[in-house]
């Protein structure tokens, strides 16, 4: 997917807030685990933090380029990734 | 002694009376130490005489017990209530179970059994003297009487003998009012003495600058002893002679030189071994204690900081089983005079002349303020001290996102670190969880300097299991049997090929251990280095689902909450080119890197190194006088309490750059803690899980393949001196003595 490849072009940061072990996060899980080497490899310079917590709700956040400054930090729900086909989760 | 005769007035006669009339109503509390005292006082329901009911009163200290194999279990009787303990336990634990505290100066729960000081002894039915309870196995259906006249009488024979050659000198004693046997004489001992003799007196010992010794005082418990050669590993400590001439020493005069030499004042159970820079500094009654964390390593020992007034005057550690036990080390225990030393009271500006001018805050951030607006973003650069509190480092990096900068990063974590996947930098398996090794492979690491505590639980558990340890990197001692396989990655290579002897140890071992040193970190070739690493422990199994032994051991407070906050430079080169550089708390930052034309400011509590190439100070809170949280090397993370105020015009950091943010126009959403925190949640809620350690959950095979070469360069000492690793420490006096002392070549 060219999308993959062409991430670190405006993303400064990606960010997986994710839980252990709840059901509610396995699909996120799964994601990390399909995808994380793959987005990784394309893009070596871009921080994607994977960060682990119990019990919370698994999200995605993403942090743009420099200049913005109103929408510092947006979250992404299921829809605006609509592009990546493993990207399922339903929160 | 007017005391003591004072207080058994008061407390024998009536319990004497009262025991003879009902003697199963009436529970005389036994207590040695004012926090178990509550734990006592409960109702007592009117006990049945069949069967035994089980002891109404909770166990001491609120201990539960675990029972390992529950057919192992066996019921004894403490004072006619049945209490049901797990085999091997022995007399003393058993009553502890049932909510009595036995007297005892010579046992101690993490110290091998001695049974030489005889205070815990009780009556056993059935036997015909009293026995010593903390030497006894419990057996089933035992009948013990810890409250018989017997008992009573053979405690008081006891204290008599141990007072006999103890001096009267506790008004002058650093121990008083915490000192156990001043408490146990006045709960137990007898209201006089018939000893007419003179009392002996012995030669104080010179244990080095922390440990003060006033000899006479020694009761001869062995704690000490024993703490030096079981948990310490140091086999300098020793008992002379016999009889009355018996005492402790090192035979010929010697320093104590163990990393965790303090902890045999809090062992001691008398004021024979006292604290030497706190010596008749206060008395413990005065003192505001505050549960709060150590910061001068990676480890997050849980200290207790007691103050008075503005002053810090002793720390002490808190109980805490997975990370520090009940010990700390001596960086931790006698940092505190730092604290008052070198310290950055009020904003500063470098003037012309070189010399640094007092301003008002509104001045200090004004200018600081206009720099960083005249120049590129990316030529502004922050750097996140090693003592810097997670909510700190959110600011920071905010901040910096904010002006446009994507280059802060925390020192010690390297040019390029990679913080995507928690399992690569932190201690997956646990501080505690490392008892369960039994093999270990310490790579570029120095535990026993690095992190006193990770090391003293190594010891513990080669001790404990005979774990072997192989170690890679420089000569060091170690104080544990380890094999020295080599000194840098040439052994790794040999390791990872399968070609050296102790691939067949790490095979064979059913819980591998590896621990890398954050020393690599700072190494050019350093995902080289860890994917050689992680080949070795993909072929030891170190990572299963039932077991992950691949541990990175850091060496700063900060570090590992810096990484889950993704403080990761953008560039890593991007301080060479910088034009602003702010350091909030980095003093160990090589500074000649730094472009002689950059605006370098210097937010801490420390005219440490950085100050010199500085050109504006804004001053902070130090870790004794904030609210911060720390996540410590094995991912838990805890916080520290205020327990003195600020100097100065001192702020803490986060209010510092959050201000700054303001004046400079891009104002940060949050203006509280409770903000500031809110905003951590959608960053790295795991730092908002107090107390509490996260796992990682994915391990480093996710990770792309490594193309990068190792070089051959041997690794080398992360820490070149224990005592001194940070400004607080540099900046202490005791420190500077015990460097000057106690590493002497």
């Amino acid at each position: 997917m060219a999308w993959r490849g062409q991430l670190s072009r405006n993303l400064k940061e990606l960010r997986i807030l994710l839980c252990q072990t709840s059901p509610a996060s396995s699909s996120t899980r799964a994601f990390v685990e399909k995808n994380y080497k793959e987005l990784k490899t394309l893009n070596p310079k871009l921080p994607i933090l994977i960060r682990e917590s119990r019990g919370i709700e698994p999200q995605l956040w993403a942090r743009y380029g420099m200049y913005s400054l109103t929408h510092f930090y947006q979250r992404i729900g299921q829809c605006s990734f609509a592009a990546a086909p493993h990207w399922d989760y339903s929160h | 002694m007017g005391l003591g005769m004072l207080a058994s007035r008061v407390i024998r006669p009536t319990a004497s009376k009262l025991s003879r009339s009902s003697s199963l109503h009436f529970i005389r509390p036994i207590v040695s130490t004012p926090e178990t005292s509550s734990a006592q006082s409960q109702p007592q329901p009117d006990p049945t005489p069949d069967p035994p009911p089980p002891s109404p009163r909770p166990p001491v200290a609120g201990a539960r017990v675990h029972f390992p194999n529950p057919e192992d279990a066996i019921e004894v009787f403490v004072d006619g209530y049945s209490v049901k303990v797990p085999k091997g336990m022995t007399v003393l634990q058993a009553c502890e179970i049932a909510g009595v505290d036995i007297p005892r100066f010579c046992y101690h729960s993490r110290l091998s059994i001695a049974g030489n000081c005889r205070m815990c002894l009780v009556e056993v039915e059935k036997t015909p003297k009293p026995v010593a309870s903390c030497a006894m196995p419990a057996l089933p259906g035992m009948k013990i009487k810890t409250d018989t006249p017997l008992a009573k009488k053979a405690r008081e024979g006891v204290m008599e003998f141990l007072l006999m050659n103890h001096p009267l000198d506790c008004p002058i004693c650093d121990q008083g009012g915490e000192c156990d046997l001043q408490d146990q004489s006045m709960a137990f001992g007898s209201d006089r003495g018939r000893f007419t003799e003179v009392k002996r007196a012995v030669v104080d010992k010179n244990l080095g600058p922390l440990v003060k010794t006033v000899m006479t005082r020694c009761i001869q418990c062995t704690r000490c002893v024993r703490f030096a050669t079981e948990v310490a590993g140091v086999q300098d400590l020793g008992m002379l002679g016999r009889g009355s001439g018996e005492e402790i020493g090192t035979y010929v005069e010697k320093l104590m030189t163990s990393e965790l030499s303090g902890n045999v004042i809090d062992i001691c159970p008398v004021g024979a071994l006292t604290s030497k820079p706190y010596a008749f500094k206060a008395r413990n009654w005065e003192l505001k204690g505050t549960e709060s964390i150590d910061v001068t390593d990676a480890v997050g020992s849980n200290i207790r900081i007691d103050s008075r007034g503005p002053e810090v005057l002793r720390i002490l550690p808190r109980l805490n089983e997975d990370i520090n036990e009940e010990w700390i080390s001596d960086k931790t225990r006698f940092c505190y005079d730092g604290l008052k030393r070198q310290r950055l009271n009020d904003p500063m500006i470098r003037g012309a002349d070189g010399r640094f001018k007092t301003v008002s805050w509104r001045d200090a951030l004004a200018v600081v303020a206009e720099v960083a607006l005249q120049v590129k973003p990316e030529e502004i650069v922050g750097i996140a001290g090693q003592l810097s509190d997670a909510e700190s480092m959110m600011a920071l990096k905010d901040f910096l996102n904010r002006m446009g900068s994507n280059n802060v990063w925390c020192e010690g974590n390297g040019q390029n670190p990679d913080a995507d996947l928690r399992s690569g930098y932190i201690m997956n398996s646990g501080i505690a969880g490392l008892e369960k090794a039994d093999v270990f492979l310490l790579v570029g690491t120095q535990p026993r300097v690095e992190a006193a505590m990770v090391n003293a639980r190594i010891r513990k558990t080669v001790r404990a299991n005979q774990a072997k340890v192989g170690y890679i990197g420089p000569a060091t001692d170690l104080n544990y049997d380890h094999q020295h396989l080599g000194a840098g990655p040439k052994t790794l290579i040999e390791l990872a090929e399968g070609r050296h002897p102790f691939c067949s140890a790490l095979a064979n071992a059913k819980n591998p251990a590896i621990i890398v040193g954050a020393g690599l970190f700072e190494r050019e070739d350093k995902d080289a280095i860890f994917s050689v690493v992680e080949t070795i422990a993909k072929n030891a199994k170190v990572v299963r689902p039932d077991w992950n032994g691949f541990n990175v051991l850091l060496l700063k407070a900060a570090q590992a909450a810096a990484l889950d906050l993704g403080l990761v430079p953008e560039s890593a080169n991007s301080i060479e080119s910088a034009k602003f550089v702010y350091l909030m708390g980095a003093d160990d930052v090589n500074m000649e890197k730094v472009p002689s034309d950059a605006f370098v400011v210097y937010q801490g509590h420390h005219g440490d190194q950085s100050v010199y190439r500085a050109n504006i100070i804004l001053p902070a809170a130090a870790f004794s006088e904030k609210e911060g949280i720390y996540e410590n090397t094995e991912g838990c993370s805890q916080q520290t309490l205020p327990a003195v105020p600020t100097v100065g015009d001192a702020r803490d950091d986060w209010k510092i750059i959050r201000a700054l943010s303001e004046v400079a126009g891009v104002r940060l959403p949050y203006d509280s803690l409770g903000a500031i925190r809110a905003r951590i949640r959608t960053v790295a809620p795991n730092l908002l899980n107090m107390d509490e350690r996260e796992p990682a959950t994915f391990s480093a095979s996710l990770k792309p393949d490594c193309s990068h070469k190792m070089s051959l360069t041997d690794f080398r000492p992360a820490i070149d001196n224990f005592y001194m690793t940070d400004s607080i420490t540099r900046a202490s006096k005791i420190m500077a003595q015990c460097s000057a002392t106690l590493l002497k070549k």
